[in-house]
């Protein structure tokens, strides 16, 4: 852990020790990043793009398969996991995205169940039908995202910012600890950004979901975060308090590339 | 997601470098439309000179194509009923066929997509074995498939109704792998990361968004196969196909010409109406 880092490791909840990814072109997204993060944190993470904010989040809950190093969750190695283990795993964290994700020709309410589905067991993974319990859960985060009057409508009939409601509620159903949040905000207009980070940063306090959130708006990471990371070129290399980010941590992380 | 910055110390080009690299590249691209074109003109000729194609016969023998279409200013009405009776049977083997042909070839199409199989080797295999199979059902006509049946369990339309499923097989299972294919693939990975299984993400990412294709390419896959049925009782395999040849070799051109006023209206109306569903529901 470099001098950025913070001493967390006692009571972390999401442990990232010497992650790297190549990608098969020969691209190091991730560059031995270590990174400890705490039960109930809200953590932005900004960076210029290709910075590998995408590629970490997603080599959390190994959407993408890291190269070398190790995520644990609770203590738990998530990257030496197989099958139903890693599944079982991916339950404890779920995951928003820029683009929303939706099934679009799928009602609001069974993109809203499909939360569901890594808490479904045996034969019941085969049918496209949900159980009296899982329907009631996804029916009630569908209210807590205020959109229910939406449920029986197709996805692709609603707007952007209601789509990414809708994607929070599949994430809440998941009755998730972590929630990993990909630019979810980045195709949005400025005031529905705001109301969708408002609902963000309502699951992490009142749910205690840990937030991972990577965003392009330098503003907005600084307010709704309590500790923002910078990342450039596979590194972290900014860790810290909001209020601390300075000019000269400015530069450092959005100075000049290419060329120089 | 794919991360592009590398720390590139490579000299910027100056503007005169890359404009001769423009110019260079339209010279590469002029050359090769040429040859592409002169290799064209060269196998058209070719195809021309091994067909003994004679545009001049045409003219020469207008008598006799006079004759054929001549029946069609008095078509022969007497021999409606069995005419409608064998139409119909055609539009039976037709639909049996297609319906059989795409049950078989929904499980098979989900192997024959590349985005869901070629993530390991033994899907890679299972992937190469479907895609092989099907590329050899589907090279051969359905009329030869009618042969092959009528060999196996003997004239009748029943052999067509084989006829049409084998080629079904082959032609759905290719248009549904390829639907599969054309998935968006952000609510699989969605899906994936709320901790669904495979089966999970195909029953609840994947069928939603491929199931309007899906009957959208059995409706074309109908019309095919409605097409290629009129012609499998030439083979003995059952509908049209029998007594459009007997016609033929009688001479009774005005009862082909009957026969072929019922093809054609019951070709466009499938047609038509087939396209008009597929144009509502994609």
């Amino acid at each position: 852990m470099g001098p950025l880092g913070r001493a967390r490791a006692g009571r972390s909840l999401v442990r990232v020790e010497g992650l790297t990814k190549v990608f098969p072109g020969g691209t190091r997204a991730l560059d031995s990043v270590t990174l400890d993060v705490a039960k109930g944190e809200f953590v932005s993470i900004i960076g210029p793009s290709g910075s590998g904010k995408s590629t970490l989040l997603r080599c959390i809950n190994r959407l993408v398969e890291p190269t070398s190093g190790r995520v644990m969750i609770g203590g738990q190695d998530i990257t030496a996991m197989r099958g139903a283990e890693l599944r079982h795993a991916r339950r404890r964290m779920a995951m928003v995205f820029q683009q929303f994700n939706l099934v679009r020709r799928s009602t609001v309410i069974r993109n809203v169940l499909t939360g569901r589905l890594g808490y479904q067991e045996g034969w019941r993974t085969l049918l496209p039908s949900f159980s009296k319990e899982h329907q009631d859960l996804a029916w009630k985060s569908l209210e807590r995202l205020e959109i229910a009057e939406k449920a029986n409508v197709r996805a692709d009939t609603l707007s952007g910012g209601q789509q990414q409601r809708v994607a929070l509620a599949r994430a809440l159903a998941q009755d998730p600890e972590i929630l990993l949040a990909d630019e979810p905000v980045a195709s949005l207009d400025p005031e529905t950004a705001v109301v969708v980070l408002d609902y963000l940063r309502d699951m992490n306090r009142r749910d205690g979901i840990t937030v991972l959130c990577s965003i392009h708006h330098l503003e907005l990471a600084k307010r709704y975060a309590n500790r923002v990371i910078a990342m450039r070129l596979g590194k972290i290399v900014y860790d810290g308090e909001p209020g601390a980010l300075d000019d000269a941590a400015y530069s450092r992380i959005y100075g000049r590339l290419g060329y120089d | 997601m794919a991360d592009s910055d590398t720390t590139k110390t490579a000299r910027r080009p100056t503007l005169d470098e890359l404009m001769a690299e423009s110019a260079r590249m339209t010279r590469v691209q002029r050359t090769r439309n040429f040859l592409v074109t002169a290799i064209f003109i060269a196998i058209v000729y070719y195809t021309y000179r091994k067909t003994e194609f004679d545009a001049g016969a045409i003219i020469s023998h207008a008598e006799n194509m006079g004759r054929v279409l001549g029946g069609f200013s008095h078509p022969d009405t007497t021999q409606l009923p069995i005419i409608i009776k064998l139409t119909l049977e055609t539009l039976y083997i037709a639909i049996l066929g297609t319906t059989i042909g795409a049950v078989i070839a929904v499980p098979l199409s989900f192997f024959g997509a590349r985005n869901l199989m070629r993530r390991n080797p033994v899907g890679t295999a299972a992937y190469f074995t479907v895609r092989f199979l099907m590329a050899v059902i589907r090279s051969i006509p359905t009329l030869f498939w009618g042969i092959l049946w009528v060999i196996v369990i003997g004239i009748g339309p029943f052999a067509g109704v084989l006829a049409v499923t084998t080629f079904s097989v082959g032609l759905i299972s290719k248009l549904f792998s390829e639907a599969i294919e054309a998935t968006d693939w952000g609510p699989v990975e969605a899906l994936t990361a709320t901790g669904a299984n495979p089966i999970q993400v195909v029953v609840h990412a994947v069928i939603p968004q491929v199931m309007p294709y899906m009957i959208a390419n059995i409706l074309y896959s109908f019309e095919v196969n409605v097409h290629s049925s009129t012609i499998l009782g030439a083979v003995g395999a059952g509908g049209l196909g029998l007594i459009l040849l007997e016609y033929i070799g009688l001479f009774e051109y005005p009862q082909l010409a009957m026969l072929l006023i019922v093809v054609i209206i019951m070709t466009s109306t499938i047609d038509y109406s087939s396209a008009a569903i597929r144009r509502r529901i994609i």
